[in-house]
């Protein structure tokens, strides 16, 4: 979540009569003060050795200048300032005299002189306009100009009259604003002034000019003002979920970028940031948001599924979609809510109403299935419900890893080899590529190597970043590009291939490819459960499979 | 002998054919053409299947834009399946859009070609296997036939739509959501291509074919499309016993023998491959045992075809025909080189008549040889038009010459009197000569043949030469008077000159003698001015001088006056006694136009034109082209007198130019 806030300023032009101190370089006190950091405190032998040949009265006259301008306090310890003339040989020049000050008072700032001008004698004001100043900038600290950035003055001493110190009040028309920006995941925030000053010669205030001001941070806690934020402006938008730092919101109203980010931006005419006053201009972006209630969070899923399905209107058969729909909701603010994918023929009878694109896309594959489609397949699909599938992994023909089994690869590839006793096997798969995909595939090797006697696993893959030294050194046999062996007639799915002694085998068409499947655990061995997407593994005979891959059968039983 | 104009000769020639027999051929009598009794699995393809339940799935193979199926699928889609068709490239074609695409429950997906017309629901599955006939599949042939669609409509289609929209569009096919596996090779329903290999036929099996060679063994029963190919087999195949017959009702090839019955469908990449049931095996062979309309025939008596509309298809021929009772043959024209044969020139091969012409009529026509176009007069021709055009130019020109003799004499005649009797005579001697000039006129040469040309030639130079010589004389006697005329006139002249002389010197005389006297007095007083300028003093002198002066110049002009005077005398008087002397009027020189200079030695006159030797032809016309002598006539009328003289001429007799 990020936020903007801005305020406006009042702006306050005074000219007083006081004692100033200007920044000026000084390098011979930047050597005494850097000749102080070893003990952090000038002394008179300090001041002897930084300036050879300075009697002790000397260097104690020096000391006495030296504490009077705050480089150092009465006990010769380095000062603030004095570190700082260290760095930049810049000490505060006192002087006296009248000077116009711009004054700003705000909880972010307090009480702060934005600009300071000398006065000339001819522009000096009036005694008779002298008025009593009340809640002056503090004495002794070092402002920077906002009007002429690399001016810095520290306001020593106010000049009194009556036994309080007196001003006299200017015309101005000088405007500042505060923008305050805060980013609450990463914890920062930064906040600058903008506007314009008198220029600094005009007498009247027509001449304006810009501020130049370095953005500074403030020292707040940002959970505490969001969760402040939540449970008061917030309110009317949604229910604020302190733990999860989320919005909980009606589905309805929101917009489609809403529903796919999960974020909201909200505009606020005011807010009130505890201990630094109140805001307006406020912009709430990326607000975390998530459903209010499981109907709302079903409506929410519902409708990111149909817009996926209306956005990409290809054919997905059952299992896709299912994935589609975990893809959609695990992970999510939805999750939580177990939303359920509705039963194909609930969702056909919604999209024919709706959108005959997406009644087809989902309608035909399952109609014109190859296979047969299990209905538990074709029942409602709920995500996050902590209902593991119970039925086995494979049935006559088949090899099935429902969505939420967690199978091991071991327990997979004694599936496919099927209990028979192959030579060689090819997986055919257009993305053997990638770290995750080239680890599950050593997995798969080792899998079918204690499954059988297979030493080598053929592997064809698509041209895309095809990494063939690194397949090779999985599988111990040389990758084929499906270009090489197919031409232009690639097909969709995976396949395993088994060959078996004497010419036989036998072929696995995969709905999704076992290089899908990741480890949940950090060094995943072949009996480590894996999380799959559904998975159906269907046995073909040789001559059902591409004519490259029956050739494949050929070649390797010579 | 033929009379009239030369004119293109048309004959003909009949010849009888009622005992012809033909080799081989397909025969259709009028009969039925369609099974008449359908059983189980043959039924009528339009039959209605009981709708499939709601969201049942129906496959359709939609072959055609009238596809039965088609038709059957709205029913099951108006009950609430799904209908997945798929369709030709070509579909819709051109027309309104079909009813399949406003139902909801349709989606329909092209594909290259569809090898079949079927449907496939969950009660019942069939495929259209000829007209108006469809074979119901048992359930294993209706789950291949299943896999064989979902084969096609997941990996052949090129784009798709579905029913519903107000107006349905295509979209590019999308891509398959998974790998359909092919259909295995003992599937009684499966895909095969048109290179592999099909069942072959075998002694005593049934064979139907829709395309292709007849098979190379003879099967105990052949159905073989009727066509004008492979005669020559099929009549190999009929003479070994195998019954061949032809019938249009079932689309698909089928061979029947021990291993059971296969049906294959057409297609031009891929055929569909059905293995019937014994069950369905019967049927179609019951079917096809009944009696088609066409059948194929050996050695055939073409008197015996001739039965009420029977058609014949013969081996090479386009299509089937009837008996034709006559047949005309039009033969190419004849162009005989004699003009005397044209009445009897006739082809000299007749071409093979219609195998099945009852009789055959041959016609032909024959062109007489004809003046080429571009031929031209014959030189024979030209010399006697030449000779005819000088005969006509020198009795012209002796006509021309004795009318100009006659002018000339009669104004001669007027203007000098004294030669009167002179031209009297030369007038009657004109008036002869004319007289013979008519009458050689009256006998062009062309017309008297060469010898008498000859003869009329002469005279016409001797008349010729008369009237020069009248001319001659005309002339000698104009000249003589002419001269006569001229002496008179000159002594007229003569006579007048010395009469005017004699009158004119007696008044010169006494002029002279005045100047003469005149031109003395002024030499003395000059003499006197010039003594006197002696004598007298100066102031006289000079008045004296100039006295003497002018003096000088009256005596100068004097003398001159004097000298004219003298001469003027002496001429009138030598005038006076010259005698008369007659001076011949000087003869024009005339030089006819156009003659030569004189150093250009004349050319000897042209010889007489003489007559050529050959005659011109009696009848037609002598024409030439390219070197030879053409002798043209345009009657049938002068072909005797034409042939000899065209034989004298040495030139070929030929008819009129083509109009």
């Amino acid at each position: 979540m990020r936020a903007s806030l801005a305020t406006e300023l009042t702006i306050q032009r005074l000219a007083v009569f006081a004692e100033f101190a200007w920044f000026e370089r000084r390098p011979e006190l930047g050597v005494l003060c850097r000749a102080a950091r070893p003990n952090n405190a000038l002394s008179v032998s300090t001041v002897q050795s930084a300036l050879p040949g300075v009697t002790e009265a000397g260097a104690r006259n020096v000391l006495a200048w030296c504490e009077m301008l705050g480089l150092c306090d009465s006990q010769g310890s380095l000062t603030r300032l004095g570190a700082e003339a260290a760095e930049d040989d810049e000490v505060p020049v006192p002087e006296q005299g009248t000077y116009d000050l711009w004054i700003a008072r705000h909880p972010m700032l307090g009480c702060r002189i934005l600009a300071a001008v000398r006065m000339t004698a001819s522009r000096e004001p009036s005694l008779d306009a002298v008025r009593p100043a009340v809640d002056l900038p503090p004495c002794g600290e070092v402002f920077r100009s906002i009007a002429e950035p690399r001016e810095r003055f520290v306001l020593r001493k106010l000049a009194k009259a009556g036994g309080s110190p007196g001003c006299v009040v200017g015309n101005t028309e000088a405007w500042c604003r505060l923008r305050w920006d805060l980013d609450f995941d990463r914890g920062t925030n930064r906040w600058h002034l903008e506007g314009e000053l008198d220029a600094p010669s005009a007498s009247r205030t027509s001449a304006l000019r810009p501020v130049q001001h370095a953005p500074e941070s403030d020292e707040i806690d940002l959970r505490v003002v969001a969760d402040a934020w939540g449970l008061g402006a917030l309110r009317d938008f949604g229910r604020w979920d302190a733990q999860r730092q989320r919005l909980a919101v009606r589905f309805e109203g929101l917009s489609e970028d809403e529903t796919e980010k999960f974020l909201k931006t909200i505009h606020l005419a005011s807010i009130e940031v505890p201990g630094r006053g109140s805001f307006g201009e406020v912009v709430i972006e990326d607000l975390s948001i998530g459903p209010s209630s499981d109907v709302e969070a079903q409506d929410w899923a519902s409708a990111r599924l149909r817009r996926r399905l209306s956005r990409d209107a290809k054919y997905r058969p059952r299992h896709v979609l299912r994935a589609l729909f975990a893809e959609l909701t695990e992970e999510t603010p939805l999750e939580p809510f177990a939303p359920a994918l509705p039963s194909h023929t609930d969702l056909l009878t919604d999209l024919e109403r709706a959108d005959l694109a997406s009644y087809w896309s989902l309608a035909a594959p399952v109609d014109l299935s190859p296979h047969v489609v299990p209905a538990s397949d074709l029942d409602v699909f709920r995500v996050g419900a902590d209902v593991r599938p119970s039925r086995p992994l494979d049935e006559p023909g088949h090899v099935r890893i429902p969505h939420g089994r967690s199978p091991s690869m071991r327990e997979i590839a004694q599936l496919l080899v099927a209990g028979s006793e192959p030579i060689r096997a090819l997986l055919c798969d257009r993305y053997v590529r990638g770290p995750e995909n080239l680890a599950t595939l050593e997995l798969l090797v080792s899998s079918l190597r204690s499954a059988s006697a297979i030493s080598a696993l053929d592997v064809w893959a698509g041209d895309k970043e095809f990494p063939a030294a690194e397949i090779e050194r999985i599988t111990s046999a040389r990758p084929r590009r499906y270009t090489e062996v197919f031409q232009r007639d690639w097909p969709h799915d995976r396949y395993l291939l088994i060959a078996l002694p004497g010419g036989g085998g036998f072929g696995w068409q995969m709905s999704n490819s076992p290089l899908h499947a990741r480890p949940t655990t950090s060094l995943p061995t072949g009996d480590s459960p894996l999380r799959w997407k559904d998975f159906v593994a269907t046995k073909l005979q040789r001559e059902q499979l591409h004519p490259a891959m029956q050739r494949w059968f050929i070649e390797v039983t010579r | 002998m033929r009379a009239g104009p030369i004119l293109p000769l048309v004959r003909d020639r009949v010849v009888e054919r009622s005992g012809a027999r033909i080799p081989a051929a397909w025969v259709r009598r009028e009969m039925p053409d369609a099974p008449t009794k359908l059983g189980a699995w043959l039924v009528p393809v339009d039959s209605p299947i009981t709708p499939s339940p709601r969201d049942a799935a129906v496959l359709v193979f939609a072959a055609s834009g009238d596809s039965p199926a088609m038709r059957e699928s709205l029913r099951h889609a108006a009950a609430g399946a799904r209908v997945y068709v798929v369709v030709p490239s070509s579909w819709p074609g051109a027309g309104p859009a079909p009813a399949v695409l406003q139902s909801k429950r349709v989606l329909i997906r092209r594909i290259p070609e569809v090898l079949v017309d079927g449907i496939h629901t969950a009660g019942e599955a069939r495929i259209r296997v000829g007209d108006g006939v469809g074979l119901r599949l048992d359930p294993v042939q209706a789950r291949a036939m299943r896999s064989v669609f979902l084969r096609l409509f997941w990996h052949e289609a090129t784009d798709e739509a579905w029913g519903g929209a107000v107006t349905p569009s295509w979209r590019t096919a999308a891509e398959r959501p998974f790998d359909v596996p092919d259909v295995p090779a003992d599937s009684p329903v499966q895909l095969r291509g048109v290179g592999q290999p099909l069942p072959t036929a075998a002694r005593g099996s049934l064979v139907h074919l829709r395309h292709g060679e007849p098979p190379s063994i003879a099967p105990a029963r052949l159905w073989f499309p009727a066509g004008p190919d492979h005669h020559d087999r099929l009549s190999q195949l009929a003479k070994a016993g195998a019954v061949i017959r032809s019938s249009d009702w079932l689309a698909a090839d089928l061979i029947s023998n021990s291993e059971g019955t296969t049906l294959l469908l057409p297609g031009s990449s891929r055929r569909l491959l059905v293995r019937t049931t014994s069950a369905q095996s019967t049927e179609l062979r019951q079917a096809l045992e009944a009696r088609a309309a066409w059948s194929f025939e050996v050695d055939l008596a073409l008197s015996g075809v001739g039965s009420r509309g029977a058609k014949v298809w013969l081996a090479g021929a386009a299509d089937a025909r009837g008996i034709e009772p006559r047949q005309q043959i039009p033969l190419t024209e004849l162009d005989p080189t004699e003009l005397r044969d044209v009445e009897r020139c006739e082809p000299e091969q007749w071409p093979a008549p219609d195998p099945l012409a009852l009789a055959v009529q041959y016609t032909w026509t024959v062109r007489p040889p004809r003046l080429p176009p571009a031929s031209t007069d014959d030189p024979l021709v030209e010399r006697w038009k030449n000779l005819e055009s000088e005969w006509s130019r020198r009795i012209e020109a002796a006509r021309t010459s004795l009318g100009e003799l006659d002018a000339e004499s009669g104004r001669l005649e007027r203007a000098l009197s004294v030669l009167a009797g002179s031209i009297l005579g030369i007038k009657s001697e004109r008036q002869r000569l004319l007289e013979r000039t008519e009458k050689l006129a009256e006998r062009p040469p062309s017309r008297l043949g060469s010898a008498v040309a000859a003869e009329v030639l002469g005279e016409l130079a001797k008349v010729e030469a008369a009237i020069a010589t009248l001319r001659s004389d005309l002339e000698k006697t104009d000249r003589e008077g002419r001269e006569r005329a001229e002496r008179d006139r000159q002594h007229l002249a003569w006579q007048a000159a010395v009469d005017e002389a004699a009158r004119q010197i007696p008044d010169l005389v006494h002029a002279l003698e005045e100047a003469k006297a005149d031109a003395e007095r002024l030499r003395r007083e000059l003499e006197a001015v010039v003594i006197e300028i002696k004598s007298a003093d100066k102031a006289d002198q000079r008045d004296l001088h100039v006295r003497q002066s002018r003096l000088v110049e009256d005596e100068r002009k004097k003398t001159a006056h004097v000298d004219r005077l003298s001469r003027e005398v002496e001429d009138l008087e030598r005038r006076k006694s010259s005698p008369f002397e007659f001076k011949p009027p000087r003869t024009p020189v005339s030089r006819p136009p156009g003659d030569r200079p004189r150093f250009v030695p004349a050319a000897s006159p042209p010889a007489p034109a003489a007559p050529p030797s050959e005659d011109l032809p009696r009848v037609g016309a002598l024409r030439s082209h390219r070197g030879q002598r053409l002798l043209s006539i345009t009657r049938w009328e002068d072909l005797e007198i034409g042939e000899a003289e065209a034989s004298r001429l040495k030139a070929r007799l030929v008819g009129p130019e083509r109009p």
